[in-house]
């Protein structure tokens, strides 16, 4: 309780922060770190529950283009390696977990009679 | 080649779809369409029974004497044709009614609320206010006490008494077991829903063995078979299975 | 691909595909929750709220499972490449469903007790220490944040802000996401009523979406450029490149180029589309650029720029002849270097 408790605490603190940096990115930030938004205001409110959501790495990428690094937008290695890690893990991961799950199934073969301890239940039992 | 589309380039900005691969994404679009339709209906069709419980939120008014069993239990003496007839009480919501109904064990009081009932269990859903009123004492004898039908192992499902009595359809098994523990912890009687019968019921209020009211040790079992010992008792119409924690085990190999 | 970001950019074929998704979904849920309860053998009706939960519940995951192949789907076979160009929008409506799902389990288990619902979602069940009645709404809850914070940056602004790199890092994050759907399945209706034909359906769509994933791969394999000396690689014959079309050369390590051939020229640039990484050399020459096949983004082959008034810029590579031989340097210039095309006909070997 104590932990589930302090969870929701940080969850309602990390949505106010995450509210007032949305506000500071879109009121300072957007303008400066993203020409294309330039008088362009109509999609500003579909990305608010983002900057909310993701505010700590909105900071991160807001500060690292002030700062005029990280630009390099250009990617040439692909994702492919890491699509297939990923695949193979699930490929993996998925059937153990499909089969494990309807193993543990409690079904038909443990569903047994009520048994009788002492004298008086096996006296109830007999005179059924 | 060019006649299956796979040669088609499709660019998403430019409206026109080259025709044979047009085709094609029609047969798939409906081929998902009819699925998914199709799919909903036998899913849904499929569900399981929840099991007949009068779930009809017939409201009623009933006058007995209140008893800690140790969740509350209204007792109802025999009269006017009828049989006695015991009630397991709970609240609106997922809370129990132990605060209305402190200070008034062992009187005569008038219960109003909602009937749910489920095989040998009686369930009230009392109102929010007013819902337990003090009233006259009867003239009829006081309810029989406690008969004890010995020790027994049930196997079985531990539920919340309300979900599983009719509050909800279907109201037990592990999807519903968050749920259950919500209730248990805000004071609704939990309930032993045993695969075997005990004098014909499969019902049972469950307490520990020292007849505390402690939900908490029993939240990591709920929505399982488990098996478990323990006394049972009866009360007019319901019976209680007094259980020893430590004999509780997960049904199964 | 805007220049000026808008909410969403409309076109016809978005209006179609978006149409198909949402009446698949609105059938589906209008047939568990409408037409099937007439049908169903039940003693009582089930509630509304839970019948809703497990008709958007299984939805959400019939949905994700189908986004998760179109992907392979269109390695194995081009034709489905056009279902590819709006996933975004399929994601984000799929998210929809799952948070109806959430919407009901929150108002009808966790609401209604003595503890506030998101206080409730945690310490309701805490059995972290058994797998049966082990708490699987973690799992659903791991599984929403995911597709909330995938749906969230799907504009385009986000790729543009956080850079393809780390956008595609963060999408990524849909693979944990399934595992997570498929344990919070496991675990929780599985362990339920568990109707066989659900649990097959389930089965079936989780270790077929594995099964297209790893055939889609065994296609998918580029011919490797063969070393020669110093950084240039053996990029095979210039005859068998069809026009308008590209030839793809793995350097390895994930690195590819594609070579494209067009009015009498040769120009290679990097495979990797700089929106989200689509595959350049399964594109072709459409109006003088290469067109990506997966979202259409254009590049002129000879500097790898966007033409104006976009700026979208990938790397380009040097090119050298030895008669029909082509040879690939593997240094790659930087993004939107012009290199001059190498020509198909003059006999012109061009310096190393």
């Amino acid at each position: 309780m104590v932990v589930s408790q302090a969870i929701v605490s940080f969850l309602y603190a990390y949505g106010a922060a995450g509210l007032v940096a949305a506000l500071l990115f879109l009121l300072l930030g957007i303008d400066r770190v993203e020409p294309s938004a330039r008088g362009a205001y109509a999609f500003r409110p579909l990305i608010v529950p983002g900057l909310v959501m993701l505010w700590p790495l909105v900071l991160w990428r807001w500060w690292q283009i002030v700062q005029g690094r990280g630009a390099d937008m250009s990617v040439r290695r692909s994702f492919l390696a890491r699509h297939a890690a990923a695949w193979k893990t699930l490929a993996v991961v998925l059937p153990i977990m499909l089969v494990a799950a309807l193993a543990l199934r409690q079904s038909g073969p443990y569903e047994l009679p009520a048994v009788p301890i002492d004298q008086r239940a096996m006296s109830v039992e007999s005179g059924r | 080649m060019a006649g299956d589309g796979k040669d088609a380039f499709f660019i998403g900005y430019i409206n026109a779809v080259p025709q044979p691969l047009g085709r094609f994404l029609a047969v798939i679009g409906l081929i998902v369409v009819v699925v998914m339709g199709g799919l909903g209906l036998v899913l849904s069709r499929r569900t399981a029974d929840p099991g007949w419980a009068v779930t009809g939120y017939q409201h009623i008014e009933v006058r007995g004497i209140l008893e800690a069993r140790p969740y509350p239990v209204l007792r109802v003496p025999d009269g006017e044709g009828r049989k006695p007839r015991a009630y397991l009480l709970a609240g609106e919501g997922k809370y129990g009614v132990q605060s209305q109904a402190d200070g008034l064990y062992g009187r005569w009081v008038t219960v109003a609320g909602y009937l749910l009932k489920r095989g040998t269990l009686d369930m009230l859903l009392v109102d929010d206010k007013e819902g337990i009123v003090v009233a006259s004492a009867s003239d009829v004898l006081h309810p029989a006490p406690p008969q004890s039908l010995g020790r027994w192992r049930l196997t079985g499902e531990i539920c919340d008494g309300k979900c599983y009595s009719g509050a909800m359809s279907p109201g037990n098994g592990l999807a519903h077991k968050a749920c259950a523990n919500l209730c248990l912890v805000g004071g609704v009687p939990p309930v032993f829903v045993s695969t075997g019968a005990v004098s014909g019921s499969e019902y049972f209020l469950l307490t520990d063995d020292k007849d505390g009211v402690n939900a908490r040790r029993f939240a990591d079992f709920v929505g399982q078979l488990v098996s478990v010992e323990g006394e049972i008792e009866r009360v007019d119409n319901f019976y209680i299975f007094k259980s020893d924690p430590e004999t509780m085990r997960a049904a199964g190999p | 691909m805007s220049v000026t970001l808008k909410p969403v950019i409309w076109y016809r074929s978005k209006l179609v595909y978006d149409g198909v998704v949402l009446l698949a979904m609105f059938l589906y849920i209008i047939a568990y929750l409408r037409l099937a309860p007439n049908l169903q053998l039940v003693s009582r009706p089930i509630d509304d709220a839970i019948l809703r939960m497990r008709a958007f519940g299984s939805c959400a995951f019939l949905l994700v499972s189908f986004i998760l192949a179109i992907g392979p789907l269109s390695r194995l076979d081009r034709r489905f490449l056009p279902l590819l160009y709006n996933r975004r929008h399929f994601g984000v409506i799929a998210c929809s469903v799952a948070c109806a799902h959430v919407y009901y389990v929150y108002s009808w288990y966790l609401n209604l007790s003595p503890l506030n619902p998101l206080l409730a979602l945690f310490s309701a069940n805490t059995s972290y220490g058994q797998v049966l009645g082990f708490p699987f709404e973690i799992f659903g809850v791991l599984a929403l944040v995911i597709l909330l914070a995938l749906a969230f940056t799907s504009h385009d602004f986000w790729l543009s802000f956080l850079t393809p790199r780390l956008w595609k890092s963060l999408h990524m994050l849909i693979y944990l996401a399934y595992g997570a759907i498929v344990a919070h399945i496991a675990l929780g209706s599985f362990q339920g009523s568990g109707d066989p034909f659900f649990v097959m359906i389930v089965c079936a769509s989780a270790l077929g979406l594995v099964g297209v994933h790893l055939a889609a791969r065994s296609v998918s394999r580029a011919p490797e450029g063969t070393a020669g000396d110093d950084n240039w690689v053996d990029a095979g014959l210039i005859s068998t490149i069809a026009d308008k079309r590209a030839r793809i050369i793995d350097l390895g390590e994930g690195e590819k180029v594609a070579i494209f051939r067009y009015d009498g020229k040769l120009s290679a640039l990097t495979n990797l589309c700089a929106h989200q990484n689509g595959p350049l050399g399964e594109g072709r020459i459409i109006d003088g650029c290469v067109t990506c096949p997966w979202h259409g983004f254009q590049y002129r082959p000879e500097d790898g720029c966007a033409p104006a008034p976009f700026t979208e810029k990938v790397a380009t590579y040097r090119l050298r002849r030895d008669l029909d031989r082509l040879w690939l340097d593997r240094r790659a210039n930087p993004p939107g270097t012009r290199v001059e095309p190498l020509p198909v006909n003059e006999g012109v070997a061009d310096g190393g």
